[in-house]
C-alpha cells in the first residue's frame, strides 16, 4: 500500500510513524534515542518526489526517518529497525540513525556523511548512468569542517551532488544566532556552487524548486545547494526542548501538514485512518519479530585451527618499487581501482614517489586531491559504497588524525551497522616512522591508535613483506584496510640476505605471518612490527655469536591480530620480546602479550619484555630522535635480560 | 679549536673489533698537518694508516703493539703544544653501544657457568669460551691450569701472530682436522704443463693447481664449506686464497670467483696479487672472503707438511716439493672431518691429481 503522489499523505505517514515511536519510547518499549522530523516532513517528501528511484541515491543524517520513509515507503522496515528486530532494514544493528536500503544511507555523525555522499556521486559520475546523489544535512552541521572540504572537491570535480540543508534554526538546543556567522548560502556560493532557497511552508514552491535542482544537477553534472527553511515542532530527540513554547505554537499553526489534517473531508479521513492502521500493524509485526542471531551474523576476526607454514619466497627489489608495481598491476587488472591523494600524479608521484609514473598510464584514475584528509577518505568511503576500489595515499601517517572519524565512524562501521549489505573496501596507504629527523608530527607510528577498531583492518609492512602477494590479497578484501608503510623501509630490499643460518617461513593466510628461524632450538621469541623487523634481524645476527638463538615473528596484519603464529614459537621458548616503533604503553605489545598469556600452555613460566619508543613527542634533533626511538641496543639488552633469567 | 679532538680507530673490517698499533710516524707533541700520516694500525687482515683530520699538535699514549678497540681514540689533536691530560674515561672506547670488547664468554657459556658455579678464572688462556667449553669443564675434564713456568721466560710474538693465534685457536676449538695425501707423477704433470704453456703462455704450478681445484670444488661442496652455529654451510661461490710469505708477513690473498676464471685469468690475478703483496698494496677486500686455500711450500724443499685450516673454510690444499729421485710430489689436503671423511678427501685429491696429470680434461 502506498500513499501515492499526494505529498500530504506521504508526510502524514512520516509523522504517524514518528509519533508512534515517541509513544513507544514514552511507554518504555524502545531503548536508545531517536530524532524526529515532525514539522519538517514536507522537505523529505518533496525531495524524494523529485528524484529517480532507479538511479539516484539519498544520503541522510541522524534525523533520517522522513528521508527514509519518503524514499522507501517502508514503515515496516523502519519500525522493526528502531524496535531492534531482525526484520528491521538493518536487522536492528543500525537503529534509528544508521539506515541503509536500496539507494539510501544514513549515519549519526554530523558532517562526516557529506564527503561520503560526494564519493557516491563520484561513483555515479564514473558509472555514467546520469544518477545523482542527494545529501541532507541540518543547519547545525554547518559547523563541521568536512562539509567545506566537500564543497570544494564536489565543485572542483563537478560531482552530481545535491546538498539539501534543512534549516530548522536550532542545533539541538542552541539557537542558530548563537553559533552561525555570516550567511548560509554564501558559504557554498564561495566555492562556485549554485544555491537555491525555499521553505516547507510553501510546499508547492518547495517541490518545484527541488525538481529544478535535481534536473540541474543531473543535466550539468555539477553540485547544487538548496537551503530549505523549516521548523522542528518536536524536541531534538525526546525531552530536550528549551525553546519558547509560543514560538513552537506559532510554527505549529503555520505547519502545512497540520492544516491538511484539520481539513474536514470524509475521503481524507479514511485515507489518514488507513495510514494510521498501517503503522499500527507495522508495530505489531515488529513486536512479534525475533531479535537477530548476532553470532550467526558476526564477522569472523581471525581464523582458528592449525597453521600451515611454508618457505617464504622473498620478493626481489626495494619495497618502494614493489608497492609501485603492485599498484600498477591492480590499476591494470581492475578498472574499479582509483588512486587518490595529495601530489600523487606525475611528475611528482607522491611525497615518497610510491605512485611515480602511474598517472601517465592511468590519467583519469590517479587523482590529485586538495589537502583535505577527512574529505579524501570520506570520498573514498563513498566510492567504495558505490562499488569502486579506492586506494588513498595519506602523505604522512601522522595526518591520519585528520581522517580518524572517516575511518572509525564510517569505513569501519558501514558493513557491521548496515548488517553486511554493503562493502566498504577502501585501502588507505600511509608512511609512518621516524629516523629521518622530521620531528614530532611527521615521524610517529600511530598504528596502535587504529588497531582494535572492529571492522577496520590494519596492515603494517615489515621488511620481509611480500608486497605483490599482499596487494593480490587486498583484491578480494571487503573490509576497509589501513596499510602502514615505513619511510625507512622504502629503500630496503625484501630479498636482502637473512641473518646467517636463518630461513624465512610464512603462514598460508591471505595476510601471512612471517617467521625467521634458524635450525637450532630457539631460546627466545621476538615479535617485531614494521621497521623493527630490520632491527630484530640485526640483533639476532649479533646474538648468534653469543650462542643465543632467536625466532623472529613478523605479523603483517596487526588488527585483527592472530596470535597463533606467535604461540607456535613461544611454546618452545617461554620468552617473548615484542618490539615496535610506536610509543610505549597501551601499545601493540600489550595485545600480543595478553593474547599469548591467555593461550600459553608451555612448560616454562612465560616471561615477556616490551621494547618501544619512549612515550614522548618525537624530537626533531636526529640525535635526540634516535634516543627516543627503540634501538638495536635496547632490543639486544631486553633479549639478553630475558635470556639470563 | 679549544678542546683537543680525538681521532678514533676506524672500523676497517666489520669482523674486527680491535686494531694493534704497528708503528708511530710522529712523536708525542709533534705539529701535524691535515692528511699527514700519524700511525699505522694492523688488524687480522691488513694494515692501514690513520691520517690527521686537521692541523694541530698530536698527542698519544699507546705504544706499538698496544691493542685498541675500534672507536677508541688513538690520537688527540690539540690547538697548542702544551701537554694535556688525556681524559681517562674516554681513552677506552667512544662507542658505548657496542658490546664490551673483552667479552670472552658467549652468553650461553655465562649462563651455564652460573648454573654450575664456575667463574671466569676457571677458564684461563685466550680464545672465546662457548657452551661446549663450559660443558667440557663441567664434565670433569678440568680446564688447563694457569701456567707458571719457572724455567722459561715469555717469548715475544709479533702482534699479527697474536691475532693469528686467536683466530686459529677459535677455529681449532671446533674443527675436527684430518689430513690425507696422494702422490703426483711429476713427468706427466710437466707434460701437461708444457701443453698448457704452449697454448696459454707461461703458467706456474701454483696457478694450475688453483685453476684445477676451482674446476673441481663446485662438485665437492664439502670442501668449499664451513661448520657454524650448529650446522654445515656451503659457500655460494668458489674463492681460492693462496698463502704467500715473502718477507712481508704471512698473507692469504684471494682470487675471487675462481671457478669462473680461465687459466690465464687465474694466472694474471695471482701475479697481480703477488705483486701488490710485495708493494704493500693489498686491500682488505683482497684478503677476505676466501672459501678454500692453497699453500705452496715446494720452493722451500718441503716434501711433506700438514696445512692448517683457515676460519670459515673446510679444506686447505698443500703443495710440496719433489722427493729426490722419486719424480713424484705430494698433494696434501687438510679438511674438517665434521663435513667429510678420509675416503672422500682421497677421492677429491685423486680427481685433482688426474686433472693435473692431464688424464682428464
Amino acid at each position: 500500500m502506498s500513499e501515492g503522489q499526494n505529498p500530504f499523505l506521504r508526510a502524514y505517514l512520516v509523522r504517524t510513524v514518528e509519533q508512534q515511536l515517541l509513544h513507544l519510547f514514552a511507554a518504555g518499549r524502545l531503548s536508545g534515542t531517536t530524532h524526529t522530523c515532525i514539522g519538517q516532513e514536507m522537505s523529505a517528501v518533496a525531495l524524494a518526489a523529485a528524484l529517480d528511484r532507479q538511479t539516484d541515491i539519498v544520503v541522510s543524517n541522524h534525523r533520517c526517518h522522513g528521508h527514509y520513509l519518503a524514499w522507501t515507503d517502508d514503515p515496516d522496515g523502519l519500525l522493526a529497525e528502531v524496535m531492534g528486530k531482525a526484520t528491521g532494514v538493518c536487522g536492528g544493528l543500525g537503529g534509528s540513525q544508521h539506515l541503509s536500503a536500496k539507494g539510501f544511507f544514513s549515519n549519526g555523525i554530523q558532517g562526516g556523511i557529506v564527503p561520503v555522499a560526494a564519493g557516491l556521486a563520484f561513483s555515479q559520475k564514473l558509472a555514467g548512468n546520469e544518477g545523482i546523489v542527494a545529501v541532507c544535512i541540518g543547519d547545525g552541521t554547518l559547523g563541521e569542517g568536512a562539509v567545506y572540504e566537500t564543497f570544494n572537491m564536489a565543485a572542483k570535480w563537478n560531482l552530481p551532488l545535491l546538498m539539501v540543508l534543512e534549516n530548522n534554526r536550532y542545533a539541538q538546543s542552541t539557537a542558530q544566532s548563537e553559533t552561525l556567522a555570516g550567511d548560509i548560502c554564501a558559504r557554498p556560493a564561495a566555492f562556485g556552487i549554485k544555491t537555491l532557497h525555499c521553505d516547507t511552508w510553501q510546499h508547492e514552491d518547495l517541490a518545484m524548486r527541488l525538481r529544478e535542482a535535481v534536473a540541474s544537477v543531473r543535466r550539468d553534472c555539477r553540485p547544487l545547494f538548496v537551503c530549505v527553511d523549516t521548523y522542528r515542532l518536536a524536541a531534538h530527540s525526546k525531552g530536550d526542548d528549551d525553546r519558547d513554547p509560543e514560538e513552537i505554537a506559532l510554527f505549529a499553526r503555520r505547519d502545512p501538514l497540520n492544516a491538511f489534517i484539520a481539513l474536514e473531508e470524509e475521503e481524507q479521513h479514511a485515507e489518514l485512518a488507513a495510514i494510521r492502521s498501517r503503522v499500527t500493524r507495522a508495530v505489531e509485526l515488529a513486536e512479534h519479530a525475533p531479535v537477530l542471531n548476532i553470532e550467526a551474523r558476526s564477522i569472523p576476526a581471525v581464523a582458528r585451527g592449525p597453521l600451515a607454514w611454508s618457505r617464504a619466497d622473498l620478493e626481489a627489489g626495494t619495497q618502494l618499487a614493489a608497492i609501485n608495481r603492485a599498484l600498477g598491476h591492480w590499476l591494470a587488472d581492475d578498472p574499479r581501482v582509483l588512486l587518490l591523494g595529495e601530489d600523487v600524479r606525475s611528475p611528482y608521484g607522491g611525497a615518497f614517489k610510491v605512485t611515480r609514473g602511474l598517472s601517465d598510464t592511468y590519467p583519469n584514475r590517479v587523482i590529485n586531491t586538495p589537502i583535505s584528509e577527512a574529505g579524501i577518505v570520506g570520498i573514498a568511503n563513498g566510492l567504495a559504497l558505490g562499488g569502486r576500489r579506492p586506494v588513498v595515499e595519506i602523505m604522512f601517517g601522522d595526518f591520519l588524525g585528520l581522517c580518524f572519524d572517516q575511518l572509525l565512524n564510517h569505513a569501519a562501521k558501514f558493513r557491521g551497522m548496515y548488517n553486511g549489505r554493503v562493502s566498504s573496501a577502501i585501502v588507505v596507504r600511509t608512511p609512518m616512522g621516524g629516523g629521518r629527523g622530521y620531528g614530532p608530527t611527521h615521524s610517529q607510528n600511530l598504528e596502535k591508535h587504529f588497531s582494535g577498531i572492529p571492522g577496520l583492518h590494519v596492515v603494517v609492512l615489515h621488511g620481509r613483506t611480500r608486497i605483490g602477494a599482499l596487494y593480490a590479497a587486498l583484491r578480494d578484501n571487503v573490509e576497509p584496510t589501513i596499510i602502514i608503510e615505513n619511510k625507512l623501509l622504502y629503500r630496503e630490499r625484501g630479498d636482502a640476505p637473512l641473518p646467517p643460518g636463518y630461513e624465512a617461513f610464512e603462514t598460508s593466510e591471505l595476510f601471512p605471518t612471517t617467521m625467521l628461524r634458524a635450525s637450532a632450538v630457539p631460546d627466545l621469541t621476538i615479535v617485531a612490527f614494521g621497521r623493527m623487523s630490520m632491527v630484530a634481524e640485526r640483533v639476532v645476527a649479533e646474538l648468534l655469536a653469543d650462542e643465543v638463538n632467536v625466532d623472529i615473528v613478523l605479523p603483517l596484519r596487526v588488527s585483527p591480530f592472530d596470535v597463533r603464529p606467535v604461540l607456535e614459537s613461544v611454546v618452545r621458548t617461554g620468552k617473548l620480546v615484542v618490539v615496535e616503533e610506536g610509543a610505549a604503553h597501551f601499545d601493540l605489545a600489550s595485545e600480543v602479550i595478553a593474547a599469548v598469556a591467555e593461550a600459553y600452555r608451555g612448560k616454562n613460566r612465560l616471561q615477556v619484555r616490551r621494547v618501544a619508543a619512549k612515550p614522548r613527542p618525537i624530537p626533531s634533533a636526529l640525535a635526540l630522535e634516535l634516543e627516543v626511538l627503540p634501538s638495536a641496543a635496547a632490543l639486544r639488552a631486553a633479549c639478553l635480560e630475558l635470556y639470563d633469567e | 679549536m679549544s678542546e683537543p679532538v680525538a681521532v678514533p680507530v676506524p672500523q676497517i673490517n666489520p669482523n674486527d673489533e680491535h686494531a694493534v698499533v704497528a708503528r708511530w710516524h710522529i712523536e708525542k707533541g709533534d705539529r701535524v698537518r691535515t692528511g699527514q700520516t700519524l700511525v699505522t694500525l694492523e688488524t687480522t687482515k691488513t694494515t692501514f694508516d690513520v691520517d690527521a683530520p686537521q692541523d694541530g699538535f698530536a698527542f698519544f699514549e699507546h705504544e706499538p703493539n698496544a691493542e685498541l678497540a675500534v672507536g677508541a681514540p688513538v690520537v688527540w689533536i690539540a690547538a697548542t703544544a702544551d701537554p694535556f691530560e688525556i681524559p681517562s674515561h674516554l681513552s677506552r672506547s667512544l662507542d658505548t653501544s657496542r658490546p664490551a670488547p673483552d667479552e670472552r664468554f658467549t652468553r650461553k657459556a655465562l649462563k651455564l657457568m652460573k648454573q654450575h658455579g664456575l667463574a671466569a678464572a676457571d677458564f684461563p688462556g685466550e680464545g672465546r669460551i662457548d657452551a661446549d667449553a663450559v660443558e667440557t669443564a663441567v664434565a670433569g675434564r678440568s680446564p688447563q691450569p694457569t701456567p707458571a713456568f719457572t724455567d722459561a721466560e715469555p717469548l715475544e710474538l709479533a702482534p699479527s701472530k697474536i691475532t693469528e693465534i686467536q683466530t686459529l685457536s677459535r677455529v681449532y676449538e671446533q674443527v675436527v682436522p684430518s689430513t690425507v695425501a696422494v702422490a703426483l707423477m711429476c713427468e706427466r704433470m710437466e707434460q701437461r704443463a708444457r701443453r698448457l704453456e704452449a697454448e696459454h703462455g707461461p703458467v706456474s704450478f701454483l696457478e694450475i693447481c688453483i685453476y684445477e681445484a676451482a674446476r673441481l670444488l663446485p662438485h665437492w661442496p664439502e670442501f668449499n664449506a664451513f661448520y657454524a652455529a650448529g650446522s654445515a654451510w656451503k659457500h655460494r661461490s668458489v674463492a681460492i686464497g693462496f698463502a704467500v710469505n715473502l718477507g712481508k708477513g704471512l698473507r692469504v690473498p684471494v682470487v675471487r670467483d675462481t671457478a669462473r676464471l680461465s687459466l690465464l685469468d687465474v694466472a694474471r690475478t695471482v701475479r697481480d696479487l703477488s705483486l701488490r703483496y710485495m708493494r704493500d698494496g693489498l686491500t682488505i677486500d683482497d684478503l677476505t672472503g676466501g672459501t678454500f686455500t692453497v699453500t705452496d711450500l715446494s720452493a722451500e724443499g718441503v716434501v711433506h707438511f700438514v696445512p692448517v685450516l683457515n676460519d670459515r673454510q673446510s679444506a686447505i690444499l698443500g703443495l710440496t716439493a719433489e722427493r729426490s729421485g722419486a719424480r713424484a710430489r705430494d698433494l696434501v689436503l687438510t679438511f674438517d672431518h665434521r663435513l667429510s671423511d678420509g675416503m672422500r678427501a682421497a677421492r677429491f685429491l685423486a680427481a685433482l691429481r688426474d686433472r693435473l696429470e692431464g688424464a682428464e680434461g
